[in-house]
Order: C-alpha cells, then sequence, then structure tokens
C-alpha cells in the first residue's frame, strides 16, 4: 500500500478521454461504491424478466398483446439503443443474468474444479457464429410473432449464463457468449461515456490492482482469502483503514472481463458493472464524458480482441441492415426469386442463403473499400489491416442503423405497454379494461425522418471517421485514400435510407404466411 | 433446491410445447348450443379499406341485436390494432364497413362478441394481407 492519491499526475498508461466525471454527480459515487448497488439496478429487470417468462408461458400467444414479445422485441431493444446512444451499456450494468451468480457459486461447490474457457474460444468467432444463427432463427423461427419462444429465449439466457458462469470463470459468458452483451459491447463503442482512471500515477504505483483482480478487506485480515476473479490466486488483503470510502467489508471482485482501468481505451467488453469503482482502494476510477465515438480514432481493438472483433462489428452492420430489410417488399421479391431459381420451398434454405450472402458481400466491400484507401495511401496492402484501420467507419454506420430500426419499432409502439400489462393483469382476473388504443410515441408521419435523421448523424460521424484517419495516417496523401471510404459511407447511407423509406411489411410472409 | 423446483415449474407450466391459442374460439355462453360465428372479408383481405363481415347464427337461427367489436392485430408486437364496431346489416349479419388493414403481412382478425343475453362470445382469424 504504498500508493497516495492526488499526486501530480505523469504520462497516462494509456490515452483515455478527459471530461467531467459523472460520479461527480451528487449521490451516485456513494451510491455505486455502496455493495448491493449492482443488485438495486438488476431488480427491474429481472421483474421484467418474470413477467416475460409467466406471460410467455402462459398468456394470450398473439405477440401484441404479450408482455414477452412486447418488452422483449419492442422496448428493450428500443431502449437499449437509447441507452447506449446517450449514455453508454446501461442494460449490461442492470443485466439480471448475472443474479444467477448465488446458483452458480453453489453448484460450483460440487464440481472437482473450475475449468478454463478454452484459448480456442477465447475470441469473438463464436459470437460471430452465434449471431449468425441467432438473426437467422429470428426469421426462421418468427421469434418476433411468438411469445412462446420468446419466453424460452429467455429461460436459455439465464440457463446459458448459470452454466458457462459455474464451470468457467466469471465474466465468461459476457465475453465469449452473450450475444445481447457483445451487441452493447460493439456499439458502447459509440457512447458519450467511458471508465477512466482519475489519476494514473496512482495506479502506476498501485500494488494489488484490485480493479483487476479484486479485494479483501477489513479490520483484521481472514485466515483465508477467497480467489482473484480470474481464480489464479488469493485476492490482496487490504485492511479497511487504508480504503478510501470504504463502502463495506468483504469481498470486491475486480473486473470479470479483464479490464485494467487505466489502461481501457474502448467499451468492448465494459459491462459498466462498477466493479472496478468498489474494489479500487483508492476511489480513482471515474466514468468520463467523451465524445461519442471517441475510440473509433484511438483503434482499441487492435490491442483487445483484434481482427475478430472488427468482424463481429462489421458483421453486425451487415446483418442489421438485413433485419431491417426483411420488413420491406423488394426483400419478399428477392426471396422469392432465390425460391423459384433454386426450385425449393425451403424457407430455411433460402434465409440461409442470403444471410451467408450478405456476410460475404459486407466483408467483401469492407474489405475492398479499406484495402484501396489503404493503396490509394501508399499503405503496403494488407487487407485484413486495412479492414482493421477502416472498420470503425463502418461500426459508426451499423450503430446508426440499428438505432433509427429499433428507434422506429419503439417509437411506433412504446405506448402499448400500458394496455399490455392492463391485459396481463385482464387474463388473470383483475378487473382491468385495456385501452389498446395506446401505441404510438409520436404521429407516424414523424417516423420516417426522425429514422433518417439518426441515420444521417451517425453517417455524418462516419464520414468525419473517414477523413480524420486518412489524415492521421495517411498524411497529405491522406486527401485522396479517404475517398474509397467517404463513397462507401455515401453509398451506405443512401442505401440504408431507401430502406427507411419503404413502407414496412410484416416478416414471415417470405414463402408462406408465418401462422 | 429452490432453482429446481423452479426450473420443473417452468416446463410444467410450458408442457413443452406452444400454447395452441391462435385460432381461439372462446367465452362463456349459457346452457343450450353455442352460437356459429363465421368471419369474411368483404372482397377479399387488401391493404386499405376492408369489410369485415360477421356472420352469427344458433342453430342456423341469425342471432339478432348482438354487439360485435372486430379487432386486426399484426403478428408484430407494438403495432397499433385496428378496432371497429360492426353494425347489424341483416339479422344475424354484422358488418365492420370502416375496417382497414394498414399495412401488408400477417393479421389476426378478431372478433368480441357480446350476445343479447350477456353471454360473450371470442373468435379469431388468421389473414394474410398481399403486397
Amino acid at each position: 500500500m504504498n500508493a497516495q492519491p492526488k499526486r501530480p499526475t505523469l504520462r497516462p498508461i494509456t490515452e483515455q478521454p478527459i471530461g467531467f466525471d459523472l460520479f461527480r454527480l451528487p449521490g451516485l459515487r456513494r451510491l455505486l461504491r455502496w455493495k448491493y448497488a449492482r443488485v438495486t439496478l438488476q431488480l427491474p429487470l429481472l421483474i421484467l424478466a418474470v413477467f416475460v417468462i409467466v406471460d410467455g408461458f402462459t398468456g394470450r400467444q398473439l405477440a401484441p398483446r404479450n408482455v414477452a414479445t412486447t418488452s422483449v422485441w419492442l422496448h428493450y431493444r428500443g431502449l437499449v439503443v437509447i441507452a447506449l446512444a446517450l449514455f453508454g451499456n446501461a442494460f449490461c450494468a442492470a443485466c439480471p443474468l448475472m443474479l444467477t451468480r448465488g446458483m452458480s457459486r453453489w453448484l460450483e461447490k460440487h464440481l472437482p474444479q473450475k475449468y478454463a474457457w478454452p484459448k480456442a474460444l477465447k475470441n469473438k468467432y463464436l459470437i460471430v457464429a452465434l449471431l449468425g444463427f441467432y438473426f437467422f432463427s429470428y426469421e426462421y423461427f418468427d421469434l418476433w410473432a411468438s411469445p412462446w419462444l420468446t419466453a424460452w429465449l429467455a429461460v436459455g439466457y439465464f440457463a446459458g449464463a448459470l452454466a458457462v458462469d459455474t464451470f468457467f470463470p466469471s465474466g465468461t459468458f459476457c465475453r465469449y457468449v452473450c450475444l445481447l452483451g457483445n451487441f452493447n459491447f460493439a456499439f458502447a463503442s459509440a457512447s458519450p461515456t467511458q471508465i477512466t482512471a482519475l489519476d494514473h500515477h496512482v495506479c502506476r504505483s498501485c500494488t494489488h490492482k484490485p480493479c483487476l483482480h479484486g479485494r479483501y478487506s477489513s479490520t483484521h485480515k481472514p485466515e483465508s482469502l477467497p480467489l482473484r476473479t480470474n481464480g489464479s490466486k488469493e485476492v490482496a488483503f487490504i485492511p479497511t483503514s487504508e480504503i478510501v470510502r470504504p463502502g463495506g467489508t468483504g469481498y470486491f471482485p475486480g473486473c470479470e472481463t479483464d479490464l485494467f482501468v487505466p489502461a481501457i481505451q474502448s467499451n468492448m467488453d465494459c459491462t459498466l458493472c462498477f466493479n472496478c469503482l468498489r474494489a479500487c482502494p483508492y476511489d480513482n476510477v471515474a466514468l468520463t464524458l467523451r465524445t461519442p465515438g471517441w475510440e473509433w480514432m484511438k483503434s482499441p481493438w487492435l490491442k483487445r480482441g483484434r481482427l475478430a472483433v472488427m468482424i463481429m462489428g462489421v458483421l453486425l452492420t451487415f446483418w442489421g441492415i438485413l433485419n431491417a430489410a426483411a420488413m420491406i417488399g423488394p426483400f419478399f421479391g428477392i426471396a422469392q426469386r432465390i425460391a423459384a431459381g433454386l426450385h425449393t420451398e425451403s424457407e430455411a434454405l433460402v434465409l440461409g442463403l442470403i444471410f451467408v450472402a450478405v456476410a460475404g458481400i459486407g466483408l467483401g466491400i469492407t474489405l475492398a473499400a479499406a484495402s484501396l484507401a489503404d493503396f490509394i495511401g501508399g499503405a503496403q496492402v494488407r487487407p485484413w489491416r486495412a479492414f482493421q484501420r477502416w472498420g470503425y467507419v463502418v461500426i459508426a454506420l451499423g450503430f446508426g442503423f440499428w438505432g433509427a430500426h429499433f428507434l422506429f419499432h419503439f417509437l411506433t409502439g412504446a405506448v402499448s405497454v400500458v394496455p399490455v400489462f392492463q391485459h396481463f393483469f385482464e387474463l388473470r382476473g383483475l378487473g382491468v379494461d385495456p385501452n389498446w388504443q395506446l401505441a404510438r410515441l409520436v404521429p407516424t408521419r414523424w417516423l420516417f425522418p426522425i429514422t433518417a435523421g439518426i441515420t444521417a448523424v451517425y453517417g455524418l460521424l462516419a464520414f468525419t471517421l473517414s477523413v480524420r484517419i486518412a489524415l492521421r495516417d495517411f498524411g497529405q496523401r491522406g486527401v485522396v485514400a479517404m475517398w474509397p471510404m467517404l463513397l462507401f459511407v455515401l453509398a451506405f447511407l443512401v442505401f440504408a435510407l431507401l430502406i427507411l423509406a419503404q413502407p414496412m411489411e410484416m416478416r414471415g410472409t417470405i414463402l408462406g404466411p408465418s401462422f | 433446491m429452490r432453482w429446481i423446483l423452479a426450473i420443473l415449474t417452468s416446463l410444467l407450466l410450458t408442457n413443452c410445447k406452444p400454447p395452441g391459442e391462435r385460432e381461439v374460439s372462446s367465452g362463456s355462453t349459457s346452457a343450450g348450443l353455442k352460437p356459429t360465428v363465421r368471419i369474411e372479408i368483404d372482397g377479399g383481405p387488401s391493404l386499405g379499406l376492408s369489410p369485415v363481415i360477421v356472420y352469427l347464427n344458433r342453430d342456423e337461427v341469425a342471432i339478432r341485436g348482438a354487439t360485435v367489436e372486430v379487432r386486426g392485430d399484426m403478428t408484430h408486437a407494438g403495432m397499433s390494432p385496428v378496432i371497429e364496431r360492426a353494425t347489424e346489416v341483416e339479422p344475424g349479419i354484422y358488418r365492420a364497413e370502416e375496417f382497414s388493414f394498414t399495412m401488408a403481412g400477417d393479421w389476426f382478425i378478431t372478433t368480441d362478441i357480446e350476445l343479447p343475453e350477456g353471454d360473450t362470445l371470442t373468435e379469431s382469424l388468421p389473414v394474410t394481407v398481399p403486397r
């Protein structure tokens, strides 16, 4: 314990954004340093999950009247993108799946040991495969129309979190398996907040790195200490008397996804669980306001996750386009032409081909535009390196489009939460009369200007990012090197706006009705 | 143990297959023959105005004086339902003249019927509205 807070700052361990620390808002730091802060954040979503599961299994199997389908496919997704755009990864912070920890700790006692997550899976390729399967299933099984399947999906998530974090170190599920979490990780890169260190000098001289490994604090050292967050050895004991704003005694876990606060340059893998804030004995952790997309200029994924993370982000963008396009007329025409050309009525085959094709086209055109930009800039042509340089431009576009799409649905039916819950209680015998006229948050005629506006704003960010990356990496030649990506952005925007301008149609009618 | 009980309860609740409630015919009627309900879309389902006709009889005798509400729900959550009151145009024939499909795709037409004696009846019909 040789570190002292508030010393003059030397060179930072890594460049981090400098801005207002949101923990300075009255009461917030104290609240979040409280040992039970996260449980408090998780309770509302846990209660919602119970409603989803109960109504999904036992309620009316009509999507617009069921809590499962309405809250999951409409409200949850809409609020996720709003939170990411305006604040950060709030939904991982409040994730109720982590409440299975009590059960997994109990189950662990019956295991001979914890297992190490296979090295071959310590990347995002499993997530890429699971995302492809999930998006395919969403279309093929019409998840959006089935309260029953939606409830099973929720149960599956809880079971998955329980199973993975029982057999493997805590945080394995979040980092390597959870699709919702990784969607949030990828697009939290657009968020205006980030965990940072207040004073890097304090971190530099910190011996035990509790923000990463955890700590145990009490007045007297116990005979045995719990293991570090990664299970490697015992955590450090730091007496309560040495803790700045102790916030309780006992075990304070560190970062379950292996993030060291002063080295964080990206929101990738940060669940905003605030373990770091609670574990830091020097109260040296900040939640700093930054320019949205600040990290896109820092190429942080080269240091963490590398190619697999960028492939995940780019595929999320293009499957996002497909996810929205599957609700407009031209998509059905293309699907039916493919089916006719292959003389097949198999929706699985047609959808499978479309998903593979979109993945191939998305990665292909991103690689081509990025390689061309590098070539013009005078760099040695290494397509995957170019892909990792310019991929952030696609992530910016992807977030804009997902945001526009999810917001479209949210604004179309946000207020339906009222009659859907009224219906839940009506079905169970309470004398409530649902007001089904409640649905829209804004008039229909506003939807296109709003969604197009969001797409355009993030398109402008992508445009600016292309210019800045080009000038950063290629100097004067950057003035020419930026053009392949600028044209890419322009083409993407035109295509995105065309999709948003189409009248929405319901899914499930590709090769026949969904019922 | 609590968790195992919770999982077992869930499995019992779900019964491993979805509740088959998409085509419902439910309600409470007093003793006697259950009324027959037939739903038709005048001219077939199409985008825009598509009057819905509800035929209501019991043992081939038209039921007069019922209150019939026609509701259209899309299969996707969050879209406003289309709700129209049907008026009796002939004995046992109720027509929701202003009913309008606002989007192509899959819909459920549900009729909520209150019979003159106060009994209630619900009938649903899945419909695909072509582009």
